[in-house]
C-alpha cells in the first residue's frame, strides 16, 4: 500500500506569451504526447505522480484551461490505462478552449504554467533523493518542452486555484493584521498589487500604528517620539498624514558634513563623524610643518572625522515638513 | 477529567470534545458561560466540519503541549518563530488556509489566528508586487500610468540598502 500523499511540489514555468506556446507546438506536443514517454518517471522512489499543467492566462478571458497529464503506474513501472484515459479527456477539453479563444482574441497572453508533481512515496517520507529524482525528471521534461526559464524553487503551497482569497475572503481587520507582520518594503509591495490594496494604504491609522510599532526598532526613537509629540500638539489628529511622516523619516538623506547617506530613523548623536575645522598649513604645533586638519592635526585627507554628532541634511526643502494633509 | 461539550459544524456534524480544549476558543467559552452546560450541541454555523476538525486537532495538540508563555512582547511580530507543529499545520492549500483564518477569527482562537496570518505574511515576504499577484491570483487593475505613479510615490523607500 502506498502511504498517503506526502508532498506537493510546485514548479512554475514562466512563458512569455501563449504565442510561443503555439509556435513551438508545445500544446500540441503535450496533448499528443505519448503517455509512455513519461514512463521513465517511474522508478524505485516514485510510485505514482501527476503532472498537472495549469495554464494561467493572467487577465485574459481564458480561465477554464486545465491541461492535465496524468501518469500513474503501479509498483513495477507498468503504466495503467487510467493515465491515458485522463490524458484523453483533458486533451479534449483543452483543445476546445484553444480553438474558441484563438477565434475571439489573438493577443491573449500566457503568464505562467504551473506544473504540479504529487508524489507518493513508499517510504512514507519525501527525502532528498526523491526531490533530486523529481528535479531530474523536470529537467528532462523541460528539455522535451523547449521551455526556457524553468524555476525549480520549491514552494510550499499549491496555487492551482484562480480565486483571489486574500482580497475577497478576509476582512480588512485581518488584512491589516497580516500586514502588521511585514516589513515596510513588503507592505509597499502589497499596496502596489491593485486598487483594492492601494485603498488600504490610504488608512491613516494604519500608518500611525505602523510608525509606533517600527519606532521601537529605531536608534533615533527618542528624538522621533519627541517630534511626534510636538506634531500632535501643534495640529489636529486627522490633519497629520502619518504615511508622509513615516516616509519622511525613512527616506534617504545625504549628510552635508560627512557625505554619508542615512535615514532619520537611525540618525543619533554618534552617527556622523566629521572634521569641525578646515585643512590648512600648520606651523609649530608640535608636528612637522605641512597641511593638516586643523581640528585634530591628522595629516591624511581621508582621516576619519574627529567630531561626532547627528547627520545633518544638505537641503531640507525636498520633502516639506511638517507633513500635513492640508497644504 | 473535564466535562465533554458538543460542537455542531455548519454541515451538521457533531464533534465531542473536552470542555477545557473547546474553551481555547473564546467564542465557545463565552457561549458555554452564557447558556450553562447542557447536552445540546453548540451550533457553529460559520465553520465546516473539515475545518472544525482541523481546528480541534490544533487545539488538542496545544492543550497537550502547552507552549511556554512568550514573555517578550517585542518579539510578537517575528515571522520565523512558528513552532514546527504549527508550521506543518499551516502547510495546506490556500482555500483551506484562508478558511482556517476565518474560523480562528470567528472562534476567537488567538494563537491559531496569529500563526495562520503569519503563514500568509511569510508567503508575501520578499516578493515583488507581480509575484504577490501570481501567488494570490490578485488581478492587477492599474493602468501602466497608475502603476508608475504609485511606484514613484514609494520611491522614498526604494533603496533597501541604506541604513
Amino acid at each position: 500500500m502506498l502511504k498517503k500523499l506526502k508532498n506537493n511540489l510546485n514548479y512554475n514555468i514562466d512563458l512569455a506569451t501563449i504565442d510561443s506556446l503555439i509556435d513551438n507546438n508545445i500544446i500540441d506536443n503535450l496533448i499528443n504526447s505519448d503517455p509512455h514517454s513519461f514512463s521513465s518517471f517511474t522508478d524505485d522512489y516514485i510510485d505514482y505522480h501527476d503532472v498537472i499543467i495549469d495554464l494561467d492566462f493572467g487577465d485574459s478571458i481564458i480561465t477554464t484551461s486545465n491541461l492535465i497529464i496524468t501518469n500513474s503506474s503501479s509498483g513495477n513501472g507498468r503504466i495503467d490505462s487510467l493515465g491515458s484515459n485522463s490524458i484523453h479527456s483533458h486533451n479534449h477539453s483543452n483543445s476546445g478552449v484553444c480553438s474558441s479563444s484563438s477565434s475571439e482574441s489573438l493577443d491573449w497572453k500566457c503568464s505562467s504554467v504551473f506544473v504540479t508533481y504529487n508524489i507518493k512515496t513508499t517510504t512514507g517520507e519525501c527525502s532528498k533523493d526523491v526531490l533530486s529524482q523529481v528535479q531530474k525528471r523536470i529537467s528532462t521534461f523541460k528539455g522535451s518542452m523547449k521551455i526556457e526559464q524553468l524555476d525549480l524553487s520549491l514552494k510550499e503551497f499549491n496555487f492551482n486555484t484562480d480565486t483571489d482569497f486574500i482580497s475577497t475572503v478576509l476582512s480588512k481587520e485581518i488584512q491589516y493584521k497580516i500586514m502588521s507582520y511585514l516589513s515596510i518594503y513588503d507592505i509597499l509591495s502589497m499596496f502596489q498589487v491593485n486598487k483594492y490594496w492601494y485603498e488600504l494604504s490610504l488608512n491613516n491609522n494604519f500608518w500611525k500604528s505602523l510608525l509606533k510599532k517600527d519606532l521601537e526598532k529605531w536608534s533615533n526613537r527618542e528624538a522621533i517620539k519627541l517630534s511626534i509629540k510636538n506634531l500632535e500638539s501643534r495640529s489636529l489628529q486627522h490633519d497629520i498624514s502619518w504615511k508622509k511622516y513615516y516616509a519622511n523619516i525613512q527616506r534617504l538623506r545625504l549628510c552635508k558634513k560627512c557625505g554619508i547617506v542615512y535615514r532619520e530613523s537611525s540618525n543619533c548623536l554618534t552617527s556622523c563623524c566629521y572634521h569641525a575645522d578646515i585643512r590648512d598649513i600648520v606651523h609649530s604645533r608640535g608636528v612637522p610643518s605641512g597641511v593638516y586638519w586643523i581640528c585634530c592635526l591628522s595629516k591624511p585627507k581621508q582621516a576619519p572625522g574627529c567630531t561626532m554628532s547627528c547627520h545633518e541634511e544638505e537641503n531640507q526643502i525636498d520633502y516639506p515638513s511638517p507633513l500635513l494633509i492640508r497644504q | 477529567m473535564s466535562s465533554i461539550v458538543k460542537l455542531e459544524s455548519s454541515d451538521e456534524k457533531v464533534f465531542e470534545i473536552e470542555k477545557d480544549i473547546a474553551c481555547m476558543s473564546v467564542t465557545i467559552k463565552n457561549m458555554i458561560e452564557d447558556i450553562g452546560e447542557s447536552d445540546t450541541p453548540i451550533p457553529l454555523p460559520n465553520v465546516t466540519s473539515t475545518i472544525l476538525e482541523k481546528v480541534l486537532d490544533y487545539c488538542k495538540h496545544h492543550h497537550q503541549h502547552p507552549s511556554p508563555q512568550a514573555d517578550d512582547k517585542k518579539d510578537e511580530k517575528r515571522l520565523d518563530d512558528i513552532p514546527p507543529y504549527d508550521r506543518d499545520f499551516c502547510k495546506v492549500d490556500q482555500p483551506t488556509l484562508f478558511e482556517l483564518i476565518l474560523a480562528a477569527n470567528y472562534l476567537d482562537i488567538k494563537p491559531l489566528l496569529d500563526v495562520t496570518c503569519k503563514t500568509v505574511a511569510n508567503m508575501i515576504r520578499g516578493k515583488t508586487p507581480e509575484e504577490i499577484r501570481k501567488i494570490f491570483n490578485i488581478k492587477n487593475d492599474f493602468t501602466p500610468e497608475e502603476e508608475e505613479q504609485i511606484r514613484k510615490e514609494n520611491e522614498w523607500c526604494e533603496d533597501k540598502g541604506g541604513n
